[in-house]
């Protein structure tokens, strides 16, 4: 794992980097596509999800090989989705409809780090969106160069949305 | 016609957002979920746009296309690419194959209106209805002016209207406040430091929502050299400061397309009524003229057979209006369409001026001569209130008018 003094592992981004990037890549996704402002934590919160959650997630391939989760809690996943369809929380009845909504958020966050990894010489292709759901599980990464946990506070929701990236790059 | 969009995303979410930022625009959205699906409704719709995204399962945006880029049906369809990759080397591959423009996502409803706007004609659903507004409709009229003073003149000479004046000192305000919310026609200076009102102008033109709605430049009288630079540029037209707000009301009320035949065509009792009041202008004889052939064509159509031109609280009119009468005469004696003519003293000896129709009758009110269009007795107190010749229009043809 990358210390978090900024002097992490890949020649693209350090992790200071890593971390500005994905903080602006979230914002504007949940700014644009969601209308909700997020805030992002201080990096020792011992803010965390409890019971049933969401995780939405895209990985990458190629010269960097990675991949980004993206933590919610169910009913804030209906709220997200309620929020980019224009409908009421709890009129959003289709679970597929959340899964979908979640994994197309984990898209654009992951889409964006992508096109930036890919900038940056280290090409690789995306993977579709991949939806994980229940409430006692840990996903770890196996020999990632890089990582970083994030944690975001969006506005009127009490709740918080974590954003895990896992990375390795060729050298 | 509805403008046919096709939206390819392996994403429901997406589809929808696609098909609700077109909702207001007159727009046929089709939805396919990969490649394949996109490709086989692109070959049965024959949509005027495609929208792809690229990473999909079963066929990618990429190959799809490549598919149809290589099929000579679907190639001349334009395809704007949607997508959460925005790396230089993926934007210039898909450039490369012949897209019209990208999007990245995150992306905001408006900006896929303007980038879609400028490859296909879109159409609010709301133009199509801008035909059938009143004069009593509410509509709302942008002003860009950094002199708060002449939005305040022109909110307060409409004052009579119900129209909604909404004044903005910058151009920078005016485009926040047409792209969140579309008015029915748009004023901007044209002394705007650094020619603001003209860049403004051409964002509107650029901006879909706003492309189809009427600017007006407004500049000083003399300026003659900005007048022809804003014809030049594709303004609706030109206001010149002082403004004239009865000359400016006109020119909004034909770039809005708005009705304003109930100020002067009426219908009571099977009676068909065109009424003018006041100075009868070159400007309200034109206004009367636009729906005039489509009145009598309709009172035939209705089976209806009595028009009465009420002209009794004319007080002052020209040649425009003996064409205009000259006009309506002829139209309803061939379809058998009997006309009276009500007019008081002042419109009797101009009348007479003119050699054509020196000779029209005139009833002195309403009643008399709805009473003698009804076959009924004139009322008593107008028995003897013609206030011109005996001879009836009914039946006569005037000849061509001309001036006296």
């Amino acid at each position: 794992m990358a210390d978090e003094s900024g002097n992490g592992k890949s020649s693209v981004m350090n992790n200071t980097q890593l971390r500005n990037f994905l903080t602006k890549a979230v914002t504007d996704v949940f700014g644009t596509m969601v209308s909700m402002k997020v805030e992002l934590l201080d990096s020792n919160t011992t803010a965390n999800l409890e019971g049933e959650r969401l995780v939405g997630s895209v990985g990458f391939a190629g010269r960097a090989t990675g991949a980004v989760y993206i933590h919610v809690t169910e009913a804030f996943a209906r709220q997200m989705t309620g929020a980019m369809l224009g409908m009421k929380p709890d009129e959003v009845k289709n679970m597929a409809d959340v899964q979908d909504a979640v994994g197309e958020v984990s898209n654009m966050i992951g889409g964006n780090l992508k096109s930036h990894l890919a900038d940056n010489g280290l090409s690789c292709v995306l993977s579709i969106p991949s939806i994980t759901r229940g409430s006692d599980f840990r996903i770890e990464a196996v020999g990632a160069a890089q990582q970083q946990r994030l944690v975001f506070c969006p506005q009127q929701a009490d709740t918080v949305v974590i954003v895990e990236v896992y990375f390795k790059a060729d050298q | 016609m509805a403008v046919k969009i096709l939206t390819v995303d392996d994403s429901k979410t997406i589809r929808l957002i696609v098909a609700r930022a077109f909702k207001s625009f007159d727009c046929e959205i089709f939805e396919a979920s990969n490649g394949v699906e996109g490709i086989a409704v692109a070959a049965r719709e024959k949509p005027d746009l495609i929208i792809l995204d690229i990473t999909m399962p079963i066929m990618d945006g990429t190959e799809t296309l490549r598919k149809l880029k290589s099929d000579a049906a679907l190639k001349p369809i334009p395809v704007i690419m949607l997508t959460a990759e925005s790396g230089r080397e993926n934007v210039l591959k898909i450039a490369k194959m012949g897209i019209r423009d990208y999007i990245v996502k995150p992306f905001k409803e408006d900006q896929l209106i303007d980038k879609a706007g400028r490859v296909v004609n879109l159409q609010s659903k709301s133009q199509g209805k801008a035909a059938v507004k009143t004069l009593a409709d509410a509509v709302s009229i942008l002003v860009v002016d950094d002199k708060p003073a002449i939005s305040q003149q022109i909110a307060e000479g409409l004052s009579n209207t119900p129209w909604k004046i909404n004044g903005k000192t910058s151009a920078a305000e005016g485009m926040h406040e047409a792209s969140s919310s579309v008015p029915d026609a748009i004023l901007i200076s044209l002394s705007l430091d650094g020619g603001a009102g003209f860049n403004l102008f051409q964002q509107l033109r650029g901006f879909a929502k706003t492309r189809a709605v009427p600017i007006f430049g407004m500049c000083i009288k003399t300026d003659t050299e900005t007048q022809s630079r804003a014809e030049q540029t594709g303004f609706s037209g030109v206001i010149t400061k002082p403004i004239d707000i009865e000359a400016l009301k006109m020119k909004l009320i034909r770039a809005m397309s708005i009705d304003t035949s109930l100020l002067y065509f009426s219908m009571d009792e099977n009676i068909q009524y065109l009424t003018l009041t006041g100075k009868v202008t070159s400007q309200v004889t034109g206004e009367v003229e636009r729906y005039l052939a489509a009145k009598i064509n309709d009172m035939a159509n209705a089976g209806m057979n009595k028009f009465i031109v009420d002209l009794s609280k004319v007080t002052d009119f020209d040649v425009p209006l003996i064409r205009t009468i000259i006009t309506l005469v002829q139209s309803c004696q061939e379809l058998s369409i009997r006309v009276r003519m009500v007019g008081n003293q002042t419109v009797n000896v101009k009348l007479k001026a003119f050699q054509e129709i020196s000779d029209m009758t005139l009833d002195a009110s309403l009643e008399e001569a709805q009473a003698v269009l009804l076959g009924q007795p004139k009322p008593a107190s107008n028995q003897a209130s013609e206030v011109t010749a005996s001879e009836s229009m009914e039946g006569k043809a005037p000849a061509n008018a001309s001036a006296t």
